[in-house]
């Protein structure tokens, strides 16, 4: 990297929270098996599955036991080998606490398991075929959006994917899933990065990381040396929010995603390492997605470090098999601390996005949330933005609920990266306002379309009585009229 | 001089009568039928049917808005932001809300008590209640506006109002309160 790209190679804003990734020395370890997994119905942005057994079913692990009709979807999968005993609605890991249908499967500690075909030979197959075998193995990206990816994996003949960049940045403190992944893995997820050029006929792969991270760079630096000329290691300096894909992208190769746009529209594609692993897991070992690796980590946590998580496993137990029993003076952020949620029970599901989960005490955790002071228009908040706004006089527009002035002031650009809240020196929780007010125009919009539908439905209801009585009044003058002709006569 | 003064009559008669066949081809051609005006006032409306306003639906209500024959203030579910929409469309001072909104409300029917009398169906304004005669009725409850008119009706006061489940496809944040006490800088707590 030449003095140049180093000046260019940079995204406007960004902070450096301190890292406490302590668990990077932490080697991944398999979570004991549960008793029971609870699957709900959606892992993924896009349509909610819906269940293909029933109660009382055996299933084996990597079984396919949901799916949807519609396009945007990932299946899911038995975490391990069971009955299937409940199909109910349950709390999922959200900040509301609300649930959704879920499978409840209760584990025969056999752990048998049903493989797909494996593609080893994946450079002689059709890219169309592996494709597939990624979208029946229900990944999702596993950075913590949970978007299906084999959708991103598309050959668009407008739009060709000429650069694949796995992000291997992870810029949120606390998390160090990914960092052992690339220690541990370094083969297949360089194999699974030859994967994805083959399938999107990419001439160029980039692998990102942050200066924090130095061994794991090494580590695939040396796994590349000896596998293919077209890829490279990038070392970036540490900066949050660098995982953002957009962020990562112009950091990488200086183009910027215009607004509204996807990575593909650059000719790029970008994937999590997480990801990329378990696509290497799906092609070459025919396993569907059926686990992940968590961080757990906390002041709170006794023993911190990385654990392999079947997705399912209840959160309480593996904060259990992590030595944190007591749960009742704990709060548990689901995700990192910088853009995760705050769980408001604990007995839920792990899920396809969970990265990780951080324990703090409740009083300490109370302590770091200050009351905000009124806003001083110091601009920390703008130089810091990712995105170029300006968080102070969006807040104040969302505060006061004008949506539309909002909406003008790019609200829908907000990528919710927290800098904003993060350097305030008022304690003002931006990202709450922002958070607050898409919600709001979400609801105005649903509001809008079903007075719409009523109104439609109304005239409806309106005109037939119409007729109805039309119809009424017709008969009647028939009647009449014989009967008039009846007397005639 | 005569002359001059009948040429420029008839010159001004011609340009009238052209300029009023133009005019009458327009008023025809261009016809809008209804007010435009009660036709906006009713978008606004939320379309519920319900008749909270005293009026027998919403584009009654907003014909009597337009008219002036009725408040801005009328529209009970619609609330506060709705009665400001209304008032900035009609140029006039938004006022207090009449009643108080309670909130989206359901309707449910106790199947098993039902009696299938379909009273309910002929009263709902959006065509929400399925069912036939002696068959028990149930309430769409994706399209039912909770406007209350079924309920009335009802002979074996079978109808619930109930508040719809909270669905996570439409939880959103709430907003950030500031804490009803502060610890101002002088020691002094403000309530």
């Amino acid at each position: 990297m030449n003095l140049f790209d180093r000046f260019r190679a940079k995204f406007h804003g960004g902070i450096q929270p301190v890292e406490w990734k302590e668990t990077a020395n932490c080697p991944i370890q398999r979570l004991a098996l549960s008793e029971q997994y609870i699957l709900p119905m959606k892992q993924h942005i896009g349509q909610e599955c819906v269940p293909l057994v029933a109660v009382g079913d055996r299933v084996l692990r990597g079984q396919k036991v949901a799916r949807s009709q519609a396009y945007v979807h990932a299946p899911i999968h038995a975490p391990t080998s069971g009955i299937v005993r409940k199909i109910a609605d349950n709390p999922i890991p959200h900040p509301s606490g609300l649930g959704m249908l879920s499978l409840f499967i209760e584990a025969d500690g056999l752990d048998e398991e049903k493989k797909m075909p494996c593609l080893a030979d994946y450079r002689n197959i059709d890219p169309v075929l592996i494709r597939e075998q990624v979208r029946m193995a229900g990944i999702t990206g596993l950075g913590g959006a949970g978007f299906p990816a084999f959708i991103k994996h598309r050959r668009d003949d407008e739009f060709p994917v000429h650069t694949v960049i796995l992000n291997g940045v992870e810029c949120e403190p606390w998390l160090t899933n990914d960092h052992r992944l690339m220690l541990e893995h370094g083969q297949q997820i360089v194999e699974g990065l030859d994967i994805l050029m083959h399938v999107v006929g990419a001439k160029k792969g980039i692998i990102a990381i942050e200066s924090n991270k130095p061994d794991a760079a090494l580590n695939i630096q040396q796994c590349i040396a000896d596998f293919s000329q077209d890829m490279e290691v990038r070392i970036l300096p540490t900066r949050y929010p660098q995982g953002g894909e957009k962020q990562l992208i112009q950091v990488v190769t200086g183009k910027e995603v215009p607004a509204g746009k996807l990575p593909l529209h650059i000719g790029v594609l970008c994937q999590n390492i997480g990801t990329v692993k378990s696509i290497y897991d799906a092609v070459v070992l025919g396993k569907s997605l059926t686990e992940r690796v968590v961080t757990i980590s906390g002041p709170q946590t006794p023993r911190r470090g990385n654990s392999l998580v079947r997705i399912g496993t209840d959160l309480s137990f593996i904060l259990s098999q992590h030595g944190l029993t007591d749960l009742s003076e704990v709060k548990v952020i689901h995700g990192g601390p910088m853009m995760g949620e705050l769980l408001p029970n604990l007995h839920v599901p792990a899920v396809k996005s969970t990265t990780g989960l951080l324990a703090w005490h409740t009083a300490e955790f109370e302590k770091s949330h200050e009351q905000p002071d009124p806003c001083i228009h110091c601009g920390h908040c703008v130089q810091v933005c990712p995105v170029k706004l300006v968080p102070n006089e969006l807040a104040s527009h969302c505060k006061h609920d004008d949506t539309e002035r909002a909406q003008a002031y790019h609200l829908f650009d907000c990528i919710e990266c927290g800098c904003c809240s993060y350097v305030c020196p008022s304690h003002i929780p931006l990202v709450q306002h922002f958070r607050y007010a898409k919600g709001m125009v979400a609801q105005q919009a649903r509001e809008q379309k079903f007075s719409e539908e009523s109104r439609q439905r109304s005239e409806a209801h309106l005109q037939r009585i119409e007729k109805e009585k039309e119809a009424r009044a017709a008969r009647r003058a028939k009647v009449l009229a014989k009967q008039k002709a009846l007397e005639e006569k | 001089m005569i002359v001059d003064v009948l040429i420029a009559a008839v010159v001004v008669a011609c340009m009238a009568l052209v300029i009023a066949g133009v005019l009458a081809y327009a008023s025809k051609k261009f016809h809008v039928e209804g007010d435009p005006l009660v036709e906006s006032v009713n978008d606004l409306l939320p379309q519920t049917q319900c008749g909270q306003c005293s009026f027998p639906g919403c584009r009654p209500y907003a014909t009597a808005v337009v008219k002036g024959e009725a408040e801005v203030n009328q529209c009970v579910p619609g609330g506060d932001r709705t009665m400001k929409k209304i008032a900035d469309l009609m140029g006039v001072e938004a006022s207090q809300m009449d009643a108080e909104d309670l909130g989206p409300r359901l309707a449910v029917i106790r199947e098993d008590e039902c009696i299938g009398c379909t009273l309910c169906i002929k009263a709902c304004p959006v065509d929400a209640i399925v069912g036939a005669a002696k068959q028990f009725h149930t309430v769409i409850a994706d399209q039912c506006t909770g406007c209350d008119l079924c309920v009335e009706p009802c002979p074996v006061d079978c109808i619930d109002m109930v508040e719809p489940p909270k669905q996570l496809a439409q939880w959103s944040w709430r907003a950030v309160r500031p804490n009803k006490t502060r610890q101002k800088r002088g020691g002094k707590v403000e309530t």
